[in-house]
C-alpha cells in the first residue's frame, strides 16, 4: 500500500514516515502542496494521500481540490490539521477530504484512522 | 555624514596633489639642475661669509628641506643681509615665494607651518583605515564561514537526532532502556542543548503513547535538570525557555518560580510564565488570573487563548473573574464567555452592563449581541438613554444581531428622535435585519411625510452597499 505524505514539518514528517513504514506502509514523501501535485502527475498510483492544510507555496486545500477535480481520482484523503480551524475543516471536507486528524496527533489514531479509511475503499 | 564629506573631499585632494606632484617633480628637477648651474655661476659662492652666515644658510636648508617655509624664508632673509648677491638665496626665496602663492599649495598650506606633516598624517591615516577595513572583511568572512560550518553541523546533528528520536519512540520492542547513541549525545552539553530542542519539536505534534514514550526519556536522561536550571537562570531568554521546555514536557517542579514570574516586570517573561501555569498548574490552570495585577495585554490573551486551542485544554467557567478588580481580566473573561459560549455565564453577563466603566459595558454589549442572548434587550432598551455614544452604537448593533418584534418600536424611535446620522443608518439597519415586519415597517417610514427619512432608508435597503 503507497502512501503519500505531504507536510512542511520535519519533524512530524519523519515521525508519520516511521510511524507507517513500521506498520508496512510504502511511503512517499512531499514537502508542500507542489511537489504532491509534481508526484501524482508523473506517477499517480497512490492509495492513500495524508496531507496537512496549512504548506507553503500550494497548501492542502489546493492539493485536495487538484486531486478530486483536476486529476478525478477517488483516493481516500486525511487531513492533518490544528485545533480550531473547523471552518478549514468544513471546507475540505466539501473539496472531498474524508477524514481528518488535529495535531498535536497519536500516531496510533492516525494508524487506525488509515487503516478503517483504507478497509472502506477496499470492500 | 560631515565627517565622511570631509573625508572624501581630503581624499580627492590628496590624489590631485599626489597627480599634481608627479608634474611638479619633473619641474623640480629642472629647477634643481638650474639652481646648481646658477650656482656655479656664482663668483662670490666660494667665498666665506663668516660663521654665522653658513650657520643660517644650514639652518635654512634644513628649514626647507621638512617644509617649515616661513623659517626657512626668515633665515635666507637673514642670510642674505650678509649676502645680498647670493643667486643662491634669491633663488630660495623666489621657490618659497612661488609655493606660497601657489593655489594648491594654499589648500594645505595655508595657515600650516608643516605641509609635509599633514600630507603624512593624512596617508597614514588613509593607510590605517584601509588596513582596519580589511582586518574586519577578513574577520566578518572568517566569522561568516565559521558561523556557516557551526550551522552545517548543528543541522547534521539535528537530522541525526531526529531519526535517532523517531527510531526510539516507535520501535516495535520495548523503549525501557535508553539507547546507548542517544545516552552518548546527553553526555555533551552542547548536544544536550540540541536534543532538548529536538525532543521539544517533536513533542508539539505528539500525543497519546508517543509523548509519554518522549516524556519518559526526558526524564531518563536527566535533560529536566537541564530546564530547570534554565527556569532559575538570570538571563530572561535563558529562563523563557526554560519555561517552555517544562511546559512542554509537563514538568511541575520550578512551578514557585513560575509563579512568582507571573509578576514579573519582563512582559515576555510575565507572558511566558502565565502560558506554562496554564499548562502546569494543574488543579486550577488560570488561577493566576485572580492575583493578577499588571494589566493582562490584549497579546497575552491572545497567547493564553491560543495554548488553550492549540493543545486542547480544558477551560473553567469565565465568569468567575466577571467580578475580577483588574479590568484587562473582566475584558478578557468577556471575551472568553463569548468564544467558549458558556450559557452558564449568561444570567452574570447582564450584571456587567451596569459596570461603571464604559469599556466594560460596551464589550459586554458586543458579547450579548454575538451571543444574540434576547433575554438582555429590555436591559438595552433602558440602559440606552444612559449609555456614551459609542455604547448607543454598539446597543442598536446587537439589536440588530438577535431580531425581536419587541424592540422594533424602539428603534423606530431612535430613528424618528436622534440627529446622529450614523445612530440612525444603524438604527434603520437593526428595523431592516428584523426580518418582514422590519422590511415593511421601513418602506411605511419611507412613504412618511413626517419627516425625510428616504436618504437614510435608502441607504440602507440598497443591496449594492450592504
Amino acid at each position: 500500500m503507497k502512501i503519500l505524505i505531504c507536510e512542511d514539518d520535519l519533524m512530524t514528517l519523519k515521525a508519520l514516515e516511521h510511524k507507517l513504514k513500521s506498520e508496512g506502509y510504502e511511503t512517499i514523501i512531499a514537502h508542500d502542496g507542489k511537489q504532491a501535485i509534481d508526484f501524482l502527475n508523473k506517477n499517480g498510483g497512490i492509495d492513500l494521500l495524508l496531507t496537512d492544510l496549512h504548506m507553503p507555496l500550494t497548501g492542502g486545500l489546493e492539493l485536495i481540490a487538484y486531486v478530486r477535480s483536476e486529476l478525478k481520482s477517488n483516493i481516500p484523503i486525511v487531513m492533518l490539521t490544528r485545533v480550531g480551524l473547523e471552518d478549514t475543516v468544513l471546507h475540505a471536507f466539501e473539496l472531498g477530504a474524508d477524514d481528518y486528524i488535529t495535531k498535536p496527533f497519536s500516531p496510533e489514531e492516525l494508524s487506525l484512522r488509515i487503516k478503517r479509511l483504507l478497509i472502506k475503499v477496499k470492500s | 555624514m560631515i565627517i565622511d564629506r570631509v573625508t572624501y573631499i581630503l581624499f580627492f585632494l590628496i590624489l590631485i596633489e599626489g597627480l599634481i606632484n608627479v608634474s611638479a617633480q619633473a619641474n623640480y628637477q629642472d629647477s634643481i639642475v638650474n639652481s646648481q648651474q646658477s650656482i656655479s655661476e656664482d663668483s662670490n659662492f666660494y667665498k666665506s661669509y663668516g660663521v654665522e652666515y653658513e650657520i643660517m644658510l644650514d639652518k635654512a636648508d634644513r628649514a626647507y628641506r621638512i617644509g617649515f617655509y616661513k623659517r626657512a624664508k626668515r633665515f635666507y632673509e637673514k642670510a642674505s643681509l650678509i649676502n645680498p648677491t647670493s643667486s643662491y638665496i634669491k633663488f630660495q626665496l623666489k621657490k618659497i615665494r612661488e609655493r606660497s602663492t601657489n593655489f594648491r599649495n594654499s589648500l594645505f598650506y595655508f595657515n600650516f607651518d608643516q605641509p609635509d606633516l599633514l600630507i603624512k598624517s593624512m596617508s597614514y591615516l588613509i593607510g590605517y583605515f584601509i588596513v582596519s577595513m580589511l582586518i574586519i572583511l577578513i574577520l566578518i568572512l572568517v566569522n561568516r564561514e565559521r558561523m556557516d560550518s557551526d550551522e552545517k553541523r548543528k543541522q547534521q546533528l539535528r537530522e541525526q537526532y531526529q531519526s535517532l528520536l523517531v527510531d526510539y519512540l516507535f520501535a516495535e520492542d520495548s523503549i525501557t532502556r535508553v539507547p546507548a547513541e542517544i545516552a552518548k549525545i546527553a553526555a555533551s552539553a552542547f548536544s544536550r542543548r540540541l536534543l532538548i530542542d529536538q525532543m521539544i519539536d517533536l513533542s508539539v505534534n505528539l500525543t497519546g503513547a508517543a509523548k509519554d514514550n518522549l516524556r519518559t526519556l526526558y526524564f531518563k536522561l536527566k535533560l529536566d535538570n537541564d530546564s530547570l536550571v534554565k527556569t532559575y537562570s538570570r538571563r530572561w531568554h535563558v529562563k523563557v525557555k526554560g519555561f517552555r521546555e517544562l511546559a512542554f514536557m509537563d514538568i511541575t517542579d520550578a512551578n514557585d518560580e513560575i509563579i512568582r514570574c507571573l509578576h514579573s516586570r519582563n512582559d515576555i517573561v510575565r507572558m511566558e510564565a502565565q502560558m506554562a501555569m496554564v499548562r502546569l498548574n494543574h488543579d486550577d490552570p488560570f488561577g493566576f488570573l485572580d492575583h493578577l495585577e499588571k494589566p493582562f495585554t490584549q497579546w497575552e490573551q491572545l497567547s493564553v487563548y491560543e495554548t488553550i486551542m492549540f493543545h486542547n485544554l480544558s477551560f473553567p467557567q469565565f465568569d468567575r473573574w466577571l467580578i475580577s478588580k483588574n479590568k484587562s481580566v473582566v475584558m478578557f473573561a468577556l471575551r472568553m464567555i463569548e468564544v467558549f459560549k458558556q450559557n452558564e455565564a449568561y444570567s452574570n453577563l447582564f450584571y456587567m452592563l451596569v459596570n461603571e466603566d464604559a469599556e466594560i459595558r460596551h464589550l459586554t454589549i458586543k458579547v450579548i449581541g454575538n451571543l444574540k442572548l434576547k433575554d438582555a434587550l429590555p436591559h438595552l432598551k433602558r440602559l440606552y438613554k444612559n449609555e456614551t455614544y459609542e455604547n448607543c452604537l454598539a446597543i442598536i448593533r446587537a439589536m440588530a444581531k438577535m431580531p425581536d418584534e419587541s424592540v422594533l418600536n424602539f428603534l423606530k424611535l431612535v430613528l424618528d428622535k436622534e440627529d446622529d446620522v450614523q445612530l440612525q443608518i444603524e438604527a434603520a439597519m437593526a428595523i431592516n435585519n428584523q426580518g418582514e415586519t422590519g422590511e415593511l415597517a421601513l418602506q411605511k417610514l419611507m412613504n412618511s411625510d413626517y419627516k425625510n427619512y428616504q436618504i437614510i432608508i435608502k441607504h440602507v435597503i440598497d443591496k449594492r452597499i450592504s
